[in-house]
């Protein structure tokens, strides 16, 4: 039987029809880990236990996840040398809901170090390889699950995104990137890199499995006290009703673009024009401004919460860090400090205001907001030691909605001349995955998002 | 970004920061702290910092419920430096 | 040799009685526990872990602000406070910086007032133990809710700190009931703040932060000897800077913990993993404190005219304040059923008797309403026994009669005192005394 390229809803209905088992899914995927990542370092761990979990909504399929999650048998590492064998004794709650919904965990996925970066080059296990382009990287931070889901070496993943490391990585690595509302998924387990900013979401092949781990993993937890209301409505029915939105287009997300990206992104809204949205030309505060509110209330955020890394409790000690953790908290130490709060915390956390209410005024206007993920595609290996603060501006346009909490997806939409993805992002309200996952759905239906992913696959056959 | 305010930040940030460390760092922390700037050119007198982006308020739990999360001596052994004496242990703080 | 006041303000922690620790599930009961057996991920700081607050902790909190005369604010946070060391497994406690509880109080103790700047809630750290080459660390305390008292420095003697704290003791321990209180326990710790000042409208450009005193009989004796090392100083026109310094027990000195200590920056910034806390108005008034003993004692004093030096001892006990209003009340019925003459000497009576017993001895309260009420009203004796016992004792002692009927009038005590021996059961003393003189009178 052909697996090769099978989304989970295909898988589930294979295993539903008994034309195959979850564990001979579980050995097909275990077999090409092994043929592929070595090459492409997407895994840091591999887990080769099978164990049967035949409970919908997975019944028994793998996932795996970056390597930031919480997992109490496998190790858990963060992609640092600080937590090199550090074996979590307890699962993040996504984790608990993936396991008691059918899934099975396959492995950790390569990341950059502490979420530390937008190429996934500053891991301490070496750098995860664009699988369309192995002398480039995969994006970041979450390139290892992005790398993973493009090459096949696992049917889905979750990453995490603090701004841009789910859609960055899923817009260079062609695959379907969700980072939803704020608080919308648990973020217990998360080892945590911005509190207010970090949102766990799920990195597929297709919209509709989007929205199937989103329905599992969703949901309020009373060990987060900043998770929201339960998941609303389920997600999968939501998707399949056809609606039309009014669609913002931000000039200023269009600056400083690849021309081949504007172009794909052209054709793309005339898919969507077809499909009956309608377009509406909107003014946002520059990003350039959120690139600072990020940059500081990360970094900020990011030296509170290594602090707890002493190497007294568990792990190694704090001379373990590597050069990007050090100048992060660094930076985000001297934001902090007497004297200059006021000038860079604070006031990065008062802009903050200024781009959520900027966002507001728009949203009473239009239903979803339509840009570029990245300005530019995969980056080479290597290129971002060039820049100093690589990762805040390589997302720049993924920063102002991350900064507002906001839900946005990045879906493939084309290749260039030179055989790279292309991804473009949809925005959505507060709240309102459920627009974001519709639109993008019928997107994929009309248009199979070009066959992008059979492209790839056929330099990874089985 | 003067040397001493690295060293000083790098001490409360209880990091080790060599020399070398201070002469690599130093341009791209400066640099990093130029571009932030630029939020200075924006007027935010009249606004208040947003903290909490979660739309809730007052969550809480309730007191005396059972502790579902307790940490067995068997889960410390395998996950933290627990020693057989059952203290972590640190070098003498004077 | 200038004279110099006291200028000393207070810092006081409060470990909370709740069940839960404040922001996990963990018991806040570490008392005698095998060590780090009363942990999880969250108050051990392990990668992943969030903190969630303990509602009860919040309350108990707010009881004790506005026990503390604080205006309860509508509008209130956690922030994180980063240093490092062993005992503190985030790197940073979360404690409360600008937008506290409670604030403004005004707490009244022995005709003195006392302002209250703040009442705050935050966590409490593990705990180190030292060795020779190592230290150990014990992380069963770590995340117990504490709450901390902050006053101005109004107070100008070791014992108004004194007195202030025994009050304190009392409202929380007894009245409130939310925490133990007790300073050899840890439950209950104070860091005064002391300086001194020989002008009392300009206040010094230093404070001393002393540390370490861990139980009631060494507060005085630490801010003295404080007081008198910078009486010295001063006098010697020495500057003295801001440290901390902790006391010494055993040689009864204080001793520099870090000199030229730069002001510590915490680096405060609003918890990001925990939502604001509102309460309105409404909410806020309704909060319930229970009398408290200034208020006891004005109530004891007015309604049963007792010495307010003996109602003082009372509300050390509340038990033994219930004990003593149940008795008199019975008392008072007991004199309307049998028509004994009453008059709020009883009161006073009752209540010497209840100060003078042990609370062990109120406990099995029945017999002990016996005792009082016997001790109230003696059982009268036959009148005829009595007349019949006196004579029997005249009669014995024919030279003390003849004695008494010379002239030796203080021979009445050893003839009052024979006739007590030989009466089985108390007796009023004076009404003995009278039917004695009467028999005495007849015999003349």
């Amino acid at each position: 039987m052909n697996l090769l390229n099978k989304t989970l809803i295909e898988l589930i209905k294979l295993i539903k029809t008994k034309e195959i088992s979850s564990k001979e899914i579980f050995e097909y995927f275990i077999k090409r880990i092994k043929k592929y990542n070595k090459n492409l370092n997407s895994f840091i761990t591999i887990n080769e236990n099978f164990i049967a979990n035949n409970r919908e909504f997975l019944y028994g399929l793998p996932i795996s996840l970056k390597d930031n999650i919480c997992t109490k048998n496998i190790r858990t590492t963060a992609s640092s040398n600080v937590l090199k064998n550090f074996i979590s004794p307890y699962n993040a709650t996504i984790v608990e809901k993936i396991l008691n919904s059918g899934g099975i965990i396959l492995g950790k996925n390569n990341m950059d170090a502490w979420a530390h970066g937008s190429s996934t080059e500053t891991s301490d296990f070496g750098p995860t390889k664009n699988p369309w382009d192995k002398t480039r990287s995969p994006g970041g931070s979450s390139g290892g699950c992005t790398a993973a889901v493009a090459s096949y070496l696992c049917p889905a993943a979750i990453g995490t995104e603090t701004a841009g490391s789910i859609r960055q990585p899923a817009s260079w690595s062609g695959t379907v990137g969700m980072k939803p509302t704020y608080g919308r998924v648990s973020r217990y387990g998360i080892i945590a890199m911005g509190s207010s900013l970090d949102c766990p979401g799920p990195i597929t092949s297709s919209v509709e499995d989007s929205a199937l781990l989103l329905n599992i993993i969703g949901g309020i937890d009373k060990y987060d006290a900043t998770s929201i209301s339960p998941t609303p409505s389920n997600y999968l029915l939501e998707i399949n009703n056809k609606k039309t939105f009014n669609i913002g287009i931000p000039e200023e997300y269009f600056e400083n673009v690849d021309k081949e990206i504007i172009k794909n992104i052209e054709k793309a809204i005339q898919v969507l024009k077809s499909l009956g949205h309608k377009f509406t030309k909107i003014k946002l505060l520059h990003p350039k401004y959120a690139i600072s509110v990020y940059t500081i209330i990360q970094r900020a955020e990011v030296s509170s919460n290594l602090s707890r890394y002493d190497g007294i409790r568990f792990a190694n000690d704090r001379t373990f860090f590597g050069k990007e953790a050090k100048k992060r908290i660094m930076l985000g130490t001297y934001a902090l400090s007497q004297g200059y709060y006021d000038k860079y915390y604070k006031k990065a956390q008062t802009v903050r205001s200024l781009i959520i209410s900027d966002f507001n005024k728009v949203f009473k206007k239009v239903d979803l907001i339509l840009a570029p993920t990245t300005p530019t595609t995969a980056f080479k290996l290597g290129e971002f030691e060039k820049y100093p603060f690589f990762g805040e501006l390589m997302d720049i346009l993924n920063e102002p909605s991350s900064i507002a909490g906001l839900p946005s997806i990045s879906i493939p939409i084309g290749l260039t001349k030179s055989n790279l993805p292309i991804g473009m992002q949809i925005i959505g309200n507060y709240l309102n995955e459920e627009s974001i996952l519709n639109c993008a759905n019928f997107f994929q239906k009309e248009t199979n998002f070009f066959d992008i992913k059979k492209t790839l696959l056929k330099q990874y056959p089985d | 970004m003067d040397k001493n305010i690295l060293k000083k930040v790098a001490k409360l940030s209880n990091l080790q920061i060599t020399d070398n460390d201070l002469v690599e760092y130093k341009p791209q922390l400066e640099e990093t702290v130029k571009y932030i700037d630029n939020l200075q050119e924006l007027n935010t007198s009249k606004i208040n910092p947003t903290h909490h982006i979660s739309n809730v308020n007052n969550v809480y739990f309730t007191d005396g419920q059972k502790n579902l999360r307790k940490l067995s001596l068997k889960e410390l052994e395998k996950s933290t430096k627990i020693t057989a004496n059952k203290y972590f242990i640190t070098k003498k703080i004077l | 040799m200038k004279s110099y006041i006291p200028i000393i303000g207070l810092e006081i922690h409060v470990e909370l009685n709740t069940k839960s620790k404040m922001f996990c599930q963990c018991e806040a009961n570490y008392f005698n526990l095998e060590p780090n057996s009363n942990i999880c991920p969250v108050c051990l700081g392990l990668p992943g872990a969030l903190p969630v607050p303990n509602k009860k902790a919040i309350y108990y909190a707010q009881i004790i602000g506005k026990a503390l005369g604080c205006k309860l604010t509508t509008q209130s946070k956690f922030d994180r406070k980063h240093y490092f060391y062993p005992d503190l497994p985030k790197g940073y406690q979360i404690s409360q910086y600008d937008e506290p509880l409670a604030i403004n109080g005004l707490s009244e103790i022995s005709n003195k007032k006392y302002r209250i700047t703040r009442v705050h809630l935050e966590e409490d750290t593990g705990k180190l133990i030292h060795k020779e080459n190592k230290s150990l660390i014990d992380f069963n305390r770590s995340g117990v809710p504490l709450v901390e008292i902050v006053t101005e420095p109004d107070f100008h003697s070791s014992e108004e700190v004194k007195t202030f704290l025994e009050m304190l003791h009392l409202i929380i321990q007894q009245y409130l009931r939310v925490s133990n209180a007790n300073m050899e326990q840890g439950s209950m710790r104070l860091e005064p703040n002391i300086s001194l000042t020989n002008n009392i409208n300009r206040l010094p450009d230093y404070k001393i932060e002393l540390k370490n005193i861990n139980s009631f009989r060494y507060v005085k004796k630490a801010i003295d000897y404080e007081i008198e090392r910078q009486k010295k100083l001063l006098n010697e026109n020495i500057k003295i800077s801001f440290e901390t310094r902790g006391y010494d027990e055993n040689k009864n000195i204080t001793f520099s913990q870090r000199v030229k200590e730069e002001a510590k920056d915490y680096r405060y910034f609003p918890e990001p993993d925990i939502p604001v806390m509102t309460f309105d108005t409404d909410y806020l008034n309704s909060i319930k404190i229970p009398e408290l003993p200034n208020e006891k004692l004005k109530y004891l004093t007015n309604k049963y005219k007792i010495r307010e030096s003996d109602a003082f001892l009372l509300i050390k006990s509340l038990k033994k304040v219930d004990f003593f209003e149940n008795i008199s009340k019975k008392i008072t019925n007991y004199c309307k059923n049998n028509k004994i003459e009453f008059d709020y000497i009883t009161y006073q009576k009752i209540v010497n008797f209840i100060v003078n017993s042990k609370e062990q001895e109120i406990e099995s309260s029945l017999v002990f309403e016996k005792k009082i009420i016997d001790f109230l009203f003696p059982k009268k004796q036959n009148i005829g026994i009595t007349q019949q016992i006196i004579k029997n004792v005249l009669n014995k002692n024919k030279k003390a009669v003849e004695d008494y009927n010379n002239g030796k009038e203080n021979v009445l005590m050893y003839i009052i005192g024979q006739v007590l021996r030989e009466l089985k059961t108390k007796q009023n003393v004076n009404e003995i005394k009278s039917l004695i003189l009467n028999n005495l009178k007849q015999l003349q």
